[in-house]
Order: C-alpha cells, then sequence, then structure tokens
C-alpha cells in the first residue's frame, strides 16, 4: 500500500464532512473517489493533500504514520495534485509555469534551456503534447490542464491527485486525459481520480470508492461493479430520479406538436426567439460569435453544448444586452431586440441567467430579500406615492422563497451565504417572478450536486412544457441529451444544429471535427 | 432576522473598538512626543465641551462634516470613489457668496435659490467625473482630486478679482445679504445657526433616498455589485452618475451652508478641508446617513477642540489630522478582515 487512510474524521463546526473514512491506494493503480457535490470529496483529498488536518484518524505512507502538515509536506513526500481550479499564470508561457513551480530551480538563475528538455522528455512520455512556447492564457482548457498535469509530474510523484479533471473537458479530451492517466499508471504512478461522473470512473479507474455525507458508501473492483447499487451508494436509496435524469443518455421523444423529423424545413410552431447572423468579434471575453442564427419556439428546450471558452459567454451576454453584437437581429417573438437595454428586453419578456452565480448573478453581499426586488425595486405595486414599501418586498420575498424552495434562515440572509442550489434558486425565483417569455441559461447546473441540477432541469422542462421558451447553453452534454428537445453545438463561435442526437456526433462537433 | 441583527451589532462594536484604539494610538504618540495625553485631552475636551461658546461651536464645526459626509456616503455607497466633496464644498459656496449677496430679494424666493443652485454647481462638478468613468473609464479618484485643485484656484482668482468685495480691500467677496444669512440660534456670541435644522433634514432625506426610494436602492446595489446589476437590468451607469450628481449637490450645499451660517462671505480659504474629513466621518459611520450624526458630532468635537490643543496642552493642532487617518485606515483594515473572515 502506498496511501492508506484509516477512519479519517473532519468536522466543520456542526457539519460533519468526513466520517470514519477507509481509503486504500495500491501502486499504479486508478482508484476513483465518487459521490456527489458535497459528498467530502474535496474535503477528503485537501486533508490527503496536507491541505486540512484530520481531526481523527491516520494517513499512512508507505505504511507509516504522517502528518503533512501542509501541503508542502505532501509534495515533499511525493504527492500531486491537479486542482480543479487551476494555477496558471496565463500571461506567462507553458515552459515557464511549469519551470517556476518545480522545487529544485535555482534561485537566481533562469535555466530555460535545460527545464526545456526535460519538459519536452516529460511531454512525450506522457503524451501531453504541449507547446512549450505558447502563452497559456491562449490556450484551451483541456491544454491548461495538461499544463497542470505536467506541473505536478515535473516532481515525479508517486500519487498524482486528480480533482474533478473531467469537469470542463469535451469528450474527445476526455479521451485524451484517459489515455494520459493509463500512462502515467503504467510508469508505475498511483493516481487518485475525483469525479462525480460514474460513466467515467467505469471507464478509468481500477477500483471504485463512494463517498456520500462524508462516509464511505461503496468500494469495488471496476469488474464487479454492479451499477444500479453504485448509483444508489452514490444518491442513497429512493434516487430513481437521478437514473433517469442523469448522466446517461436519454432521448427525449419529441413533444406531439414539433415537425415529424427535425430535417423538415419549414417549423409548425413560429419561432419565439429568431437570432439571425449574430456576430461579435474575438476580445479577451473570448472567441466571439460568428453569425450565429437559431430561432427557438413557444415550448422548446433547445440545449446548446459545447467545451467552455467557444463563445457561450458571448452568446448569453449578447442576448442579454451586456455586451453588444456588430451586426445580426435578436427578435422576441418578431420584435426586434438588438438596441434595446438589458432592462427594456427583460420587460418584453426575455430573461436571461449568466453563468456565474456569484458575481453575474446575485449580488452577494445582499439579503435574499433585496437580490429578489433587484429588477423591481420600484415598482407600481411596491410603492406609496413616492417611496418603495419595503414591506411589501420582505412579503413577497418570503413567498418566493417558499415556492422555490429556497432554503435560508429568512430574507434578511445574505445571498452569498447561501449554497450554490439554493442561490441557482433564488436567481430562478427572481426571474420566473416577471412571468418570462424566452429564457436563457448558461451553465445552470454548474457547480451543483445532482438533486439541485435534477431539479434545476426539471423547472426548466415544467416551464418549456407550459409554453415557455427555454435556451440551456451547458458543458454538460449528457444532461442536454437527457432534457432538452434538440441540441445545438457552440464551437469557436459558430452556431452547429444537429440533427442526430448521439453523443458521438456532437461530442465531434464540439471539439471542431466536423463529421 | 435575529442573526442579521447581531451582525450589525457586532460591525458597530468593532467600530467604537477601532475608533478606541484610533484615540489609543494617539494618546501614545503625544506620549511619545514627551507630552501629558491626559492634558491633550483635557484641552480637546475643554475646546468642544468646556463653555456654552464651546458646545455651540462644537455643533458648528459639526454641520459642515455632517453635510460633506452624507455626500460622501451616497457616492461610496454606489462604489463612486468621490473625493473631491472639498471642491464641491467650494463650489456650492463660491455661488452661495456670490447670489447670496444680492440685495432686495425675500427671504422666500432668494435663500431656496442660493441652496438650489449651490446643490446644482457641486452636482455638476461631481457629474463630470462620473461621465468620464462611466463613458471613458476615467478612474473618479484621480478626477475628483484634480478637480479640487481647480476649484481651489478658481476660488482664489474669484475672490482676488470678479468676486471681490466693492472697496477691493481685502481678497475677500461681499457680505451676504440678510434675506440669505442663516440666523443664529442662541445669543451671546455663539456661533450655532439655523443651518443645522437643515443639516439634519438632509440626513433624513439621504437616509429615506438610501432606504425607500428606488434611487436609492439601485445605488446600493450597484455599489454592492455593478456586474450583477448589469444583467439584471438595473442601469449602472446611469445610477452612478445620479449618485454622483447627489453626492456633489450635498457637498455643494454644505458649502453654501457653511457660507451663509458662519462665514459670512467668500474667503480665499473656505473649508479646513471638510470634504477630506467627511471620508473619515462617512466610513466612521459605516456609510449609514443616521450614524453619521455621532461620528460627525466627534470630528466636529475634534475639530472645535483642536484649536485649544497648542495654548493648553503645547500640542500641535495637527494631531487632529492624524486621529482622522488612523480612523481611516483602522476602518479600511478592519473591514478587510472582517470580509476575509466571512
Amino acid at each position: 500500500m502506498i496511501l492508506e487512510a484509516r477512519g479519517l474524521g473532519k468536522r466543520f463546526g456542526p457539519v460533519v464532512a468526513l466520517d470514519q473514512v477507509d481509503l486504500e491506494l495500491d501502486r499504479g493503480e486508478v482508484l476513483a473517489v465518487l459521490g456527489e457535490n458535497g459528498a467530502g470529496k474535496s474535503t477528503l483529498m485537501n486533508v490527503l493533500f496536507g491541505a486540512l488536518a484530520p481531526d481523527a484518524g491516520e494517513i499512512r505512507w508507505h505504511g507509516r504514520n504522517v502528518a503533512w502538515g501542509s501541503p508542502a509536506g505532501a509534495l515533499a513526500a511525493g504527492v500531486g495534485m491537479v486542482h480543479q481550479h487551476f494555477t496558471l499564470l496565463p500571461a506567462l508561457s507553458v515552459l515557464e509555469n511549469v519551470w517556476l513551480s518545480h522545487p529544485d530551480r535555482p534561485r537566481f538563475s533562469l535555466d530555460l534551456p535545460r527545464a526545456r528538455v526535460r519538459l519536452l522528455e516529460l511531454s512525450e512520455r506522457f503524451g501531453l503534447d504541449l507547446d512549450l512556447s505558447a502563452r497559456v492564457g491562449d490556450l484551451p482548457v483541456g491544454a491548461q490542464q495538461r499544463v497542470e498535469i505536467a506541473k505536478a509530474l515535473a516532481r515525479s510523484p508517486e500519487v498524482l491527485i486528480l480533482d474533478e479533471p473531467t469537469a470542463v473537458l469535451a469528450p474527445e479530451e476526455v479521451d485524451r486525459l484517459f489515455a494520459g492517466v493509463r500512462a502515467l499508471v503504467a510508469a508505475g504512478t498511483s493516481v487518485l481520480f475525483i469525479s462525480h461522473k460514474l460513466d467515467e470512473v467505469l471507464e478509468i479507474a481500477d477500483r471504485v470508492t463512494v463517498l456520500r455525507r462524508g462516509r464511505v458508501t461503496a468500494t469495488c473492483r471496476r469488474d464487479e461493479a454492479d451499477v444500479p447499487l453504485l448509483t444508489r451508494s452514490i444518491v442513497g436509496d429512493g434516487a430513481t430520479s437521478w437514473a433517469r435524469a442523469g448522466r446517461t443518455t436519454v432521448t427525449r421523444e419529441p413533444a406531439e406538436t414539433s415537425p415529424p423529423s427535425p430535417s423538415d424545413e419549414a417549423p409548425v410552431r413560429p419561432a419565439l426567439l429568431e437570432v439571425r447572423d449574430l456576430t461579435r468579434a474575438a476580445d479577451r471575453f473570448g472567441p466571439g460569435l460568428a453569425r450565429v442564427s437559431f430561432r427557438v419556439a413557444r415550448g422548446e428546450l433547445v440545449g446548446v453544448a459545447g467545451v467552455d471558452g467557444n463563445g457561450q459567454q458571448e452568446l448569453a451576454a449578447v442576448l442579454a444586452g451586456v455586451l453588444h453584437a456588430t451586426q445580426g437581429s435578436i427578435r422576441l417573438a418578431g420584435k426586434e431586440l438588438r438596441g434595446q437595454t438589458p432592462e427594456e428586453r427583460w420587460r418584453l419578456g426575455l430573461s436571461v441567467l449568466p453563468g456565474d452565480r456569484r458575481e453575474e448573478g446575485l449580488v452577494g453581499a445582499a439579503s435574499i430579500r433585496d437580490n429578489l426586488a433587484l429588477r423591481e425595486f420600484g415598482a407600481p405595486w411596491a410603492r406609496e406615492g413616492l417611496l418603495v414599501n419595503v414591506g411589501v418586498h420582505d412579503a413577497r420575498a418570503v413567498a418566493l422563497m417558499e415556492r422555490h424552495d429556497v432554503r435560508a434562515p429568512g430574507p434578511e440572509a445574505l445571498a452569498e451565504s447561501l449554497s450554490g442550489g439554493n442561490q441557482q434558486k433564488l436567481l430562478l425565483a427572481r426571474e420566473l417572478a416577471g412571468a418570462p417569455k424566452m429564457l436563457v441559461l448558461l451553465h445552470p447546473t454548474r457547480g451543483l450536486d445532482i438533486g439541485a441540477a435534477d431539479s434545476t432541469l426539471r423547472t426548466l422542462r415544467a416551464l418549456a412544457d407550459d409554453g415557455c421558451g427555454v435556451v440551456v447553453i451547458s458543458a454538460e452534454l449528457d444532461e442536454l441529451l437527457a432534457w432538452a428537445d434538440r441540441v445545438a453545438v457552440l464551437h469557436r463561435g459558430t452556431w452547429h444544429e444537429s440533427p442526430a442526437r448521439s453523443r458521438r456526433e456532437i461530442g465531434a462537433l464540439m471539439v471542431g471535427a466536423h463529421p | 432576522m435575529m442573526r442579521a441583527r447581531t451582525l450589525l451589532e457586532s460591525a458597530w462594536s468593532r467600530q467604537l473598538l477601532l475608533l478606541a484604539a484610533a484615540l489609543a494610538i494617539t494618546a501614545a504618540l503625544v506620549a511619545l512626543a514627551g507630552r501629558s495625553p491626559l492634558a491633550a485631552g483635557q484641552a480637546l475636551w475643554n475646546g468642544a465641551f468646556g463653555s456654552a461658546w464651546a458646545f455651540s461651536n462644537l455643533w458648528t464645526k459639526t454641520i459642515p462634516l455632517l453635510v460633506t459626509g452624507l455626500a460622501i456616503t451616497v457616492a461610496f455607497r454606489a462604489g463612486f470613489w468621490n473625493i473631491g466633496a472639498e471642491g464641491q464644498f467650494m463650489a456650492g459656496a463660491i455661488v452661495a457668496g456670490s447670489v447670496g449677496t444680492w440685495s432686495h430679494w425675500p427671504t422666500i424666493i432668494h435663500l431656496p435659490l442660493v441652496l438650489v443652485l449651490a446643490a446644482l454647481a457641486g452636482a455638476m462638478l461631481a457629474w463630470i467625473p462620473a461621465w468620464l468613468r462611466v463613458s471613458r473609464g476615467a478612474l473618479e479618484v484621480i478626477s475628483t482630486i484634480m478637480l479640487n485643485f481647480v476649484m481651489l484656484y478658481v476660488l482664489s482668482w474669484l475672490v482676488h478679482g470678479p468676486l471681490q468685495e466693492t472697496s477691493g480691500a481685502q481678497p475677500i467677496g461681499n457680505p451676504v445679504a440678510s434675506s440669505v444669512a442663516l440666523p443664529r440660534l442662541f445669543g451671546g456670541g455663539t456661533t450655532l445657526h439655523a443651518g443645522l435644522a437643515i443639516a439634519l433634514s438632509l440626513v433624513l432625506f439621504a437616509h429615506v433616498l438610501l432606504e425607500r426610494t428606488e434611487t436609492g436602492f439601485r445605488i446600493r446595489m450597484v455599489g454592492a455589485s455593478p456586474r450583477a446589476c448589469e444583467w439584471a437590468g438595473v442601469p449602472v451607469a446611469r445610477t452612478v452618475m445620479r449618485a454622483a450628481a447627489i453626492s456633489g449637490g450635498l457637498a455643494g450645499l454644505a458649502g453654501a451652508i457653511e457660507v451663509l451660517g458662519v462665514l459670512g462671505r467668500l474667503f480665499d480659504k473656505v473649508s479646513p478641508g471638510y470634504g477630506f474629513t467627511a471620508i473619515a466621518v462617512a466610513l466612521l459611520a459605516r456609510l449609514r446617513p443616521l450614524a453619521l450624526i455621532p461620528a460627525a458630532l466627534l470630528f466636529g468635537a475634534l475639530e472645535a477642540g483642536g484649536s485649544r490643543l497648542q495654548q493648553d496642552a503645547d500640542v500641535s493642532q495637527v494631531l487632529v489630522l492624524v486621529i482622522q487617518g488612523i480612523v481611516i485606515l483602522a476602518t479600511l483594515v478592519v473591514g478587510l478582515a472582517a470580509r476575509g473572515r466571512e
């Protein structure tokens, strides 16, 4: 056993994050730690990596008890970690980034040629395929992740921890990551692979340990894995919704009123939202938009798949009116929206939910009540002459919190104090209060656990079924395949309709390999 | 509800603590300089509370701090870092020192006219950097400071030229007309004037504005997160410009009140830096209009008492500035630390 945990426990105040967790990692194997968001995966990794000290239990390294004290201790012993959020310097090159993180680099000299040779060798051995002189900020996410991996590998770790490494990757990039992991394992490195995606775990892991609410609920070898059993271990009993809504590809039957075949050109239903030739130059926000055209009908839920940074942020921002398009048109129920302010667009029935709930969606330092009132504080129904009756907003907040199941001590609680799922409910509550005709959401399930993601998607589906037009822009292809009527792809700012719903074909479009 | 309230209380107790710390550090500095902190404290106390005159003087000094503090509060709540209240104060003073000298107008027209024009002058002066920021991205911290210098020299030129008193003896303006001069509230040579009523109504105005109107709500939200406001259709640019204009208007009013109530005419130097002290006042009050009253009183006491420091305790009046500086720094540090913990 190279790394072993026995009876690990960790509490944060009243919250038990880890309870009696055992874990064993052998030389040259991939151990997946599977679980929902909030199951304790990150806490466990932080304990194993020395970023957190356990309250109970012990960690054994090569059979001997250790206390890392800090990540530096773990690093020195031979534990490397690739975090979900990268710690790269975007303005520097790949080589410089790796060199800077290396512990043995000489303090006062910059021997880059030698470092280059070493990094090239490393890149080749593990199939990382790095362009050493490229500026990291210019690289796609998948390549940035490989830089992070190279940083960890440059220290020749015995154990490499990968924290949700596939969260931001397209299917093709995932395959590539897995090839790299296999090369590592073949060379004798052990890998701890953290994920909440069962199918991926079953593909890459030798063994699987499932965490639920801080406890290990299952441990098994891949070849003995029983999928229904694992699923139940992850979400607990009575979790049938997960299997249906979750990460398996379920093709939704088209609604009765939709045309018999997607290739049928004439739309039977009139377009609610019609976007034509929307164009925006590439800039620091991303690749821009290249003549994006699409239509969304009343009652339709359209999924927009794509790897992050392919124009998703721009599309949402241009539709919201936060960024401007250089040409094209956006028509909602026949009315042109370009040139209208975000406020006017919202009044006309278009509601756009940004991708970053904490920074763009909600005013974190303001109360739930104020966030719910953000669009309508001075609305006629809240006024008493010149002044606003704040009590009306209080009562409204209580009602909306109840209707949308926002869990908080009260309407005075700050938005930033809520969990991700409750923040999303709060944001949806605010937007749905205006009864929008058309809803556009960017990454609505990002950072949410399976339960919260499921309830969000269910809400959106119900809205569409009630006649609202819904566009979901997301990197979670499986969710889109399971819930959307139609899935399109954004790649380098270009919109691709995908008539067939095969995962493989859409995946190819996402990485720009046209079928 | 309960949790929100205890949080608020702890934030206020933090303010009291840092105030105590600022006073303690200042006392240590005085001791370090070989003077008696006790004597200095005694002198400050006597200067502020020692006599009826001193007590009225304390309130007189509080009025401009209170109103410029409101100006800072409204701007800072919107995330508009108006460091130009000093210049806006001068703009208001210039209006009062010119329009206010017109004779033979009835008070009922003349006084409102002077106050409105002074507010407009301050508002215009603050609106310019706000417009530069939202349309050109110019940092308002720089542009508002720069405009302070512009106003300083404009004022100096005016009292040496166009607005100089008719006799031309001194670089000062003509006295304001009796129709607009704010009456003294008490006899016996005390200085407290009717501007106090205006100042207190402005506190109420700012409080209601921020808490009960759409503009005030938007000011608070834009200050807390301009990005979220943009996505939610709150007109960020318009809100910032509005907050800046209201802020400048308040500072302009403060300048007018000072000329009409205390100075009686335009001087080269109408403000000992009220527009800057106001920043410390507003931060100490955690940008809450009602809390400005005690905060401004405290700084008013320091201003009023400071004049006795030199003669009674042989300590330079500059010490008052030291206290202000420490309060600003401590407020920022404590605020940042508290945010980091949350």
